[in-house]
């Protein structure tokens, strides 16, 4: 068992919409509508800090815009708020979009090392970059990639973020808005592509070079983000409505991310821990829930193994400990011939003796040193392949780890 | 893998279940009809044959006939294959009431000994016998149970042919054809945030000592099922609340290893997924994205004999797939160092289907000489060989069976 229940905290007159984790200070800092309102809860021993801060109206994300500061946007109104974090002071700044959608997680996503933040909009091609420099500290950026779509989910990914989209596709932009690479969300296998509802992407998270996707359609994805290659499909329930929302899921730690059904449910609905950098990605457990209302955010704290979900209905943070693999890294790459690197597949098999063998890893591999975190403490047999056909290279290692 | 075949359609009626066996494949609908299909051709062999009222169940109870039983009335059909001869028993029967109309798995036999059980009159622990040597039906409350049925499956289990059966409050009932509960397996309600989930047990599946167990909750449990140790929990997708979705999606009889799941509730994207899993690699082998306005399907199943699968796709359409055979042939090897040479070693065999899930399916030391190994039939492997007296030798090699 991994995923181990800590506590609820159910914030009074609340409607719960989105959070963020404060890591450094160990905080989870949450929007709801009822009120409407900011609130900061110690993760640890769940207290609230001060007290609730009035926020626009209909909140629907919340970012750390700084180490001190977080960005609040609206599902019904174009502006913006920055709150002061240890004052608990909000402003309140024209100049934003109203966010794509409600009841759904992901829609605004911050670096604190950059002060930048970008939000979902509801404007077909726009994406909002929030700052910390004024007098503007928010803009209005459409790349030409995201024309005719609607930014629908927003994470970040080291110093660059990945917009998820209403026509499948995945956008990796750098801190001006530069789109640097796209992925299209590959439907096969199917019948009848052309009736195919196009995916609504709702859920981004990603460790290393995988990329977990879920959609508004109930899919799970998952991609080598490198070399686009999907490694993964499988149902994973879909929406209460189709505009936007669907299951959300959160930065990962160590390849691991939380989630719940983002819908009521029959009966209880669910925590999920997903590892998906282990081949197949496994969901290491599932927690039940007293409650089938629907899970809008989640978010974990990696310097404490602490994971939340924010479950409505019950209107409740729920907090867990995490119990994730324990990996360390390793670079890997294919030469061939040596000193010339290609893509290929990596193949990393768990050796726990003759008859105890299982997969830890089958992933394409791009033409670089790429870091595949591998379980610590084991035997490893890694096969790398090339070319294919006649052609087909192949290359055996062990090592331990 | 799943390859998509062809489709069945039907213009009146609503499908509800059916079965499969040696390319046959026979089915009941709304009409209420019987049909008979050749799963080559997928022509309808004969003019549907008229049954009894809400039909909800139907399997084959030998080689050349089948049972239907009924949501509403306490009847049973014995339908003779050949020409589609009907004839109606009352005596004894209930209707199979339980779960009602919209989920198969209501009904399974053993067709060495002709004995079929399904669900009954919606009472606690009862199950309605059928006896097709002596065409006689009899109902037994079962001691020890303490919900409804809701869902059979017949299987070969380690002391011959028996019956599990799924039940309202989490448990799986092995019987046998007396019948007498002979083992009780409870599902786990932990980890909880405080309050133990119910299950309403949808769908079952078994293959070589691995129980597939789904819930209406949208929980696939995989189960050792001799020593009733969890192996694996996957969370599909839940049914929305409200209306009767206490039907959750069924399974069907694994064809040595692989069985199909498709979601049975009334799902908000129009779209719909039909998914093979594989109980040998524990993983989702491959989804099917399935066009169209689909939102539910009541029954799934496969051939085990010419490995085709169907899926009741919402009302008038069955979807056909081609599964990869798990037929087994023998593949010579050897260890030779040097060239020449026999020694001992430890043979590895990979499944490598496609990117993402390779599978270890042999880890076995060989003594020195050619050895044949079964593996399966059409399908990519790479093969590792080790000395055994000198482990940092190695070869490999790709093969396609």
């Amino acid at each position: 068992m991994s995923l181990i229940f800590d506590a609820d905290i159910a914030p009074a007159s609340s409607l719960l919409r989105d959070g963020v984790t404060d890591k450094n200070n160990n905080e989870i800092i949450i929007v709801e509508t009822s009120t409407p309102s900011l609130r900061v809860f110690n993760m640890s021993t769940k207290a609230q800090r001060g007290s609730n801060v009035t926020v626009l109206s209909s909140p629907a994300g919340v970012t750390l815009l700084t180490t001190a500061s977080a960005v609040v946007i609206s599902g019904t109104v174009t502006t913006y708020d920055l709150v002061e974090l240890s004052s608990l002071t909000r402003q309140n700044y024209t100049g934003g979009n109203i966010a794509a959608t409600i009841e759904k997680g992901q829609q605004i996503a911050g670096n604190t090392s950059l002060e930048i933040a970008f939000g979902t909009s509801s404007t077909a091609g726009n994406l909002v970059k929030f700052t910390n420099s004024f007098p503007t500290p928010v803009s209005i950026i459409q790349p030409p990639a995201l024309s005719g779509s609607t930014a629908t989910t927003i994470i970040t990914k080291g110093s660059n973020w990945l917009i998820g989209t209403n026509r499948g596709q995945v956008l990796e932009i750098n801190s001006s808005g530069i789109v640097l690479d796209i992925l299209s969300i590959d439907n096969s296998p199917n019948i009848g592509a052309s009736g195919l509802e196009t995916p609504i992407v709702a859920g981004l998270s990603v460790a290393n070079d995988f990329l977990a996707i879920t959609t508004s359609q109930g899919l799970l994805y998952v991609y080598n983000w490198l070399t686009k290659t999907m490694l993964y499909k499988q149902p994973i329930g879909d929406s209460q409505s189709i505009s936007g929302r669907g299951t959300v899921l959160c930065e990962s730690s160590s390849g691991v991310t939380i989630f719940g059904n983002n819908k009521n449910v029959f009966d209880n609905n669910v925590a999920i821990e997903l590892d998906f950098i282990q081949s197949p990605p496994q969901m290491r457990d599932i927690l039940f829930t007293d409650s089938n209302g629907f899970v809008v955010a989640s978010g974990i704290n990696p310097n404490t193994a602490k994971a939340w979900i924010l479950q409505q209905t019950v209107n409740k943070i729920r907090f867990f400990d995490v119990s994730a693999r324990v990996t360390s890294t390793r670079n890997t790459r294919i030469e061939s011939p040596a000193g010339t690197s290609v893509r290929g597949r990596i193949i990393r098999i768990i050796d726990n003796g003759v008859g105890n063998t299982q997969i830890e890893l089958d992933s394409a591999i791009d033409n670089q040193t790429t870091n595949f975190p591998v379980s610590s403490g084991k035997s490893i047999i890694e096969i790398a392949m090339t070319d294919s056909g006649i052609n087909e290279k192949f290359s055996v290692s062990q090592y331990n780890t | 893998m799943l390859q998509f075949y062809g489709d069945i359609v039907i213009n009146t009626g609503t499908f509800r279940d059916g079965d499969a066996n040696n390319n046959v494949l026979i089915t009941v609908d709304s009409g209420p009809r019987f049909r008979k299909y050749d799963l080559e051709t997928l022509a309808q062999s004969y003019t549907e044959v008229t049954t009894l009222t809400n039909p909800v169940g139907i399997t084959l109870i030998d080689s050349s006939s089948a049972v239907i039983v009924s949501s509403t009335v306490a009847s049973v059909d014995f339908i003779e294959l050949s020409g589609g001869y009907r004839q109606n028993y009352t005596s004894g029967a209930v209707a199979a009431s339980t779960v009602g109309l919209g989920k198969g798995q209501q009904i399974d036999a053993d067709t060495a000994s002709k004995i079929a059980f399904s669900v009954a009159d919606n009472i606690t622990g009862k199950v309605m016998k059928i006896n097709g040597n002596t065409f006689t039906i009899s109902t037994h409350v079962l001691s020890g149970v303490t919900s409804t049925i809701t869902t059979v499956l017949m299987f070969d289990g380690a002391t011959g042919a028996g019956w599990l059966l799924g039940t309202n409050d989490g448990k799986i009932h092995e019987i046998d054809s007396t019948p007498t509960v002979v083992k009780t397996l409870t599902l786990p309600t932990t980890p909880n945030t405080g309050t133990a989930p119910t299950f309403r047990v949808s769908g079952l599946s078994y293959h070589n000592d691995r129980l597939a167990v789904m819930t209406a909750e949208g929980i696939l449990f995989i189960y050792k099922y001799s020593t009733s140790t969890e192996l694996r929990r996957v969370y599909l997708g839940s049914a929305s609340s409200g209306g009767n979705f206490a039907l959750g999606s069924s399974l069907c009889p694994s064809a040595s290893g692989p069985f199909l799941y498709s979601p049975n509730y009334n799902k908000i994207s129009n779209n719909s997924t039909v998914s093979e899993y594989d109980l040998n690699d524990l993983n989702v082998q491959e989804t099917y994205s399935i066009e169209l306005n689909q939102k539910s399907c009541p029954s799934v199943g496969i051939d085990k004999v010419n490995f085709k699968g169907w899926a009741m796709i919402d009302t008038t359409r069955i979807r056909i797939f081609n599964l990869n055979s798990r037929e087994k042939t023998a593949i010579q090897t050897r260890i030779q160092d040097p060239a020449g040479t026999d020694t001992t070693g430890r043979i590895i065999r990979i499944k490598t289907p496609k990117i993402g899930l390779a599978a270890v399916d042999i880890d076995q030391n060989i003594a020195a000489g050619a050895v044949d190994i079964n593996s399966q039939k059409e399908m990519e492997y790479i093969e590792l060989a080790i000395r055994t007296d000198s482990p940092n030798r190695w070869d490999i090699r790709r093969m396609h069976t």
